[in-house]
């Protein structure tokens, strides 16, 4: 048994793969980061390595923040990050519980379809933007040939940018996060459905209880662990977007909107990656910093709000 | 959870009181890398291998490697390892990426804005030590031969010293459709009024072609049938970043300055004769005049060009083969770019330097040293013009009896490569006639590649976003607010 004091050094070894790599490549980055972001002016010098205080910098300070929370595309960015996570995150899984609802009550074909939905989740970020992009395309794409097919006007959905462009874009961003998300959710759902006793159906089956009282009573609240989990993982991916834009938008690596405005739909960490190509630039990569960290701190409030609300209504 | 994040915030206060302990590491006194020249008898005992990093696709990295081979071929002794990173500004990202780690290549193609930042990063190698040596198989006894306004961007940094050698250069042409051209007795637009009265007549035409039913023009017998009027625009300019830098300039405007030192630069844009220039294509372009590449989705006109859905475009002169259509559907014609006034008339001056990056051992730096020499040695760089788009960097290139003869292209039906000497041509008449142009490259300064990233995006946002120039240019300068 693990839990014996004594074979505490068996624990140790079990878990020292996993620390190392997170002590590596998480820990120490995230507090090299939160130290860069005080580095007023941080800029790297040659072979100095990769610790923040060996680096060139002009003074220490909050500048680098309140330079971020004066930019106007960082601005931008937590604007169209909150609108991403406020309408993407509600649908995909209010979606992800419905299908694998429905996949779980159906008896043939299960199994294809369930292949069928997991297929984005091994499908490459990239290619599935280039899908999309050919899709939307204002000319020839498949989605304007049924829009003309049913007398409606070719709508730019990835070219325009006005706020009627900003508006259209929002929808395929939406309609690539959501189903390319799904898969996911789907089988953790699933998996979550088939491990609930069979006998509180049946039970309330015999009392006569109607489908929608058996969902709202049985299957939410004994599924609510996995809701809770999925939403606080789709909560913090969807803040962490931005290949999904770039995908989408499929014009270059910092590009985040169209010709007109290539800022249109950038993100918070888009914003981060934009800032990386000018790294000798000083200041840049301390603004980056600072933007990572403000967005560290953002997701750290939003998590901690829904394990509050969910120590209340998960039923563990 | 509560835990960990109290440790972490813990950690990182911590970690940003020690350093206020510390105090400031910084200022903006960069070193530069010291030079050690070694003997040819020492770099010739043993191999000595350098990392090459360049931009380039697959026909002008076939070029390079050609040259290359022939300066492995004279010193047998020197191994160089070829390395495309796919484009000027993965380059740049890939070797300062690589500054922190040491990792850097030992020889770099590079703009100047490039070259500002790895001076920061204290890996640029001054190479006068290496040009004023006294052997003579090390030193550049024939220096005066390049072309002195290819030096200036290469010597701009600190005074007296030179960072980098010019290698593949060129600049901007007006490329068209030279059938259609002919077929109607259209003029080659010399200014942008006349282009603007071109694109008029054009579109007319091409509006009778397409309200025909054949959509066939007579005059031409070129096919129009793939070519829709909304998409169809008579006139384009692929770089929207060199559309607004050039223009500015020829409208009588200013761009960016640098100050006294390239470590602060400031933006200049934000003035009358910018909007004024800026003004006038977003009038073309709302008459379906004038489009830029994004337009159509795109990011170079030449592939609209070659489907007959613009009749001009402005664009690279290494990259005019990328006009020629297949199947020889039609002729191109290459010409001077349209100036906006005789006395104020400017093009672009394009294409990087070489330069030395610190990283490596002093028989590296004078391998790299060599290979630079040789890659900019009238036999090197002349070569390497003639199998690809770009001008010769010397005086005795241009002149030599090989360049001399590609320039006679006699024998030489090749329309591609008709159209490469065509344009190769078109570059020193810049220079030449009543009206002459000035060849300019803006100053770099630490930064100065964000703020052309930035002013890139003007000319689409008041095209394609439908804003207005100020607005436009508002934006652009609220977005670099470290260069005002």
């Amino acid at each position: 048994m693990l839990e014996d004091k004594k074979d505490g050094w068996k624990a140790a070894i079990a878990l020292a793969p996993a620390m190392i790599f997170l002590v590596v490549f998480m820990f120490f980055p995230l507090v090299n980061t939160t130290i860069m972001s005080f580095m007023e002016g941080f800029q790297f010098r040659a072979n100095a390595g990769i610790f923040a205080i060996s680096h060139r910098y002009q003074g220490i300070g909050f500048q680098e923040y309140i330079n971020v929370l004066r930019d106007p595309i960082f601005l931008t960015a937590l604007k169209n990050t909150m609108v991403m996570v406020v309408i993407s995150v509600p649908i995909s899984v209010i979606l992800g519980l419905l299908v694998s609802v429905c996949l779980n009550n159906i008896k043939r074909l299960q199994n294809i379809f369930q292949t069928i939905f997991f297929l984005p989740y091994v499908t490459n970020t990239i290619a599935l933007g280039m899908v999309f992009k050919v899709m939307f395309s204002t000319n020839n794409g498949l989605i304007n040939l049924i829009v003309e097919t049913f007398g409606g006007d070719k709508i730019a959905w990835l070219t325009d940018a006005t706020t009627k462009g900003y508006w259209s874009a929002l929808f395929v961003i939406t309609c690539y996060t959501v189903w390319s998300g799904l898969a996911f959710k789907i089988l953790v759902f699933l998996s979550g459905l088939q491990s609930i006793d069979k006998q509180y159906y049946e039970a309330a089956r015999i009392d006569g209880a109607s489908r929608a009282r058996v969902f709202w009573k049985i299957t939410v609240p004994l599924l609510s662990p996995m809701i809770a989990y999925i939403t606080i993982t789709s909560f913090i991916g969807a803040f962490k977007a931005y290949e999904s834009v770039i995908a989408v938008f499929g014009r270059g690596s910092y590009i985040f909107g169209p010709a007109g405005d290539t800022n249109m739909w950038i993100t918070v960490v888009g914003y981060v990656y934009k800032l990386l190509p000018s790294l000798m630039t000083p200041g840049n990569l301390s603004k980056a910093s600072a933007g990572s960290v403000i967005l560290l701190l953002i997701i750290l409030a939003f998590t901690g709000i829904q394990l509050y609300v969910s120590k209340k209504r998960v039923h563990y | 959870m509560k835990k960990t994040l109290s440790t972490l915030v813990l950690v990182s206060v911590l970690s940003a009181t020690a350093l206020v302990g510390c105090g400031g590491n910084g200022g903006d006194d960069y070193n530069l890398p010291e030079v050690n020249i070694v003997s040819l008898d020492t770099l010739e005992a043993t191999t000595t291998t350098i990392k090459f990093w360049h931009p380039f696709g697959s026909s002008t990295e076939a070029a390079l490697q050609n040259v290359v081979a022939d300066f492995e071929t004279a010193y047998p002794y020197i191994d160089v390892e070829l390395e495309t990173k796919g484009g000027y500004d993965n380059l740049k990202q890939a070797v300062t990426l690589e500054i922190p780690t040491g990792n850097t290549p030992n020889v770099v193609l590079g703009y100047p804005d490039h070259f500002a930042e790895y001076l920061a990063g204290e890996v640029l190698v001054p190479l006068n030590d290496f040009i004023e040596a006294k052997d003579s198989e090390i030193g550049l006894d024939d220096f005066d031969d390049i072309y002195a306004n290819y030096m200036v961007e290469n010597q701009q940094f600190y005074e007296g010293y030179t960072f980098g050698l010019p290698f593949n250069k060129s600049t901007e042409v007006l490329t068209y459709n030279k059938t259609f051209f002919d077929a109607h007795n259209l003029e080659v637009p010399e200014t942008w009024a006349e282009y603007r009265s071109v694109s008029e007549q054009i579109l007319t035409i091409v509006e009778d072609v397409l309200n025909s039913a054949t959509k066939i023009d007579a005059a031409s017998g070129l096919d129009f049938s793939g070519v829709t009027l909304d998409t169809f625009y008579p006139a384009s300019y692929d770089s929207a970043a060199n559309m607004l830098i050039t223009i500015t300039r020829q409208w009588g405007g200013e761009y960016t300055s640098v100050g006294e030192t390239f470590e602060k630069g400031k933006i200049l844009f934000d003035n009358d004769k910018t909007k004024e220039a800026v003004q006038f294509f977003k009038d073309m372009y709302e008459d379906h005049l004038f489009a830029t590449p994004a337009t159509w989705e795109q990011d170079y006109a030449s592939n609209v060009f070659v489907v007959l859905g613009t009749m001009m475009s402005v664009g690279s002169s290494a990259g005019v083969t990328y006009n020629v259509p297949s199947g020889d559907l039609f002729e191109v014609g290459v010409a001077k770019i349209p100036y906006y006034e005789a006395d104020k008339a400017a093009v672009i001056q394009q294409g990087t330097n070489i330069a030395m990056l610190a990283n490596g051992t002093d028989n590296q730096k004078l391998a790299s040293w060599l290979l630079i020499k040789y890659l900019t040695s009238t036999e090197g760089n002349t070569q390497f013009a003639i199998d690809s788009g770009y001008l010769p960097v010397r005086k005795s290139g241009t002149e030599s009896a090989a360049y001399q003869a590609l320039m006679d292209s006699t024998g030489i039906t090749n329309a591609s490569d008709l159209v490469k000497i065509a344009s190769k041509k078109v570059a020193p008449s810049y220079f030449e006639g009543s009206v002459k142009f000035t060849a300019f490259t803006d100053s770099a300064f630490i930064g100065s590649s964000d703020v052309r990233t930035v002013i890139g995006n003007v000319i689409p946002a008041v095209t394609e976003g439908e804003k207005t120039v100020d607005q436009a240019i508002a934006e652009a300068v609220a977005q670099l607010p470290n260069y005002k």
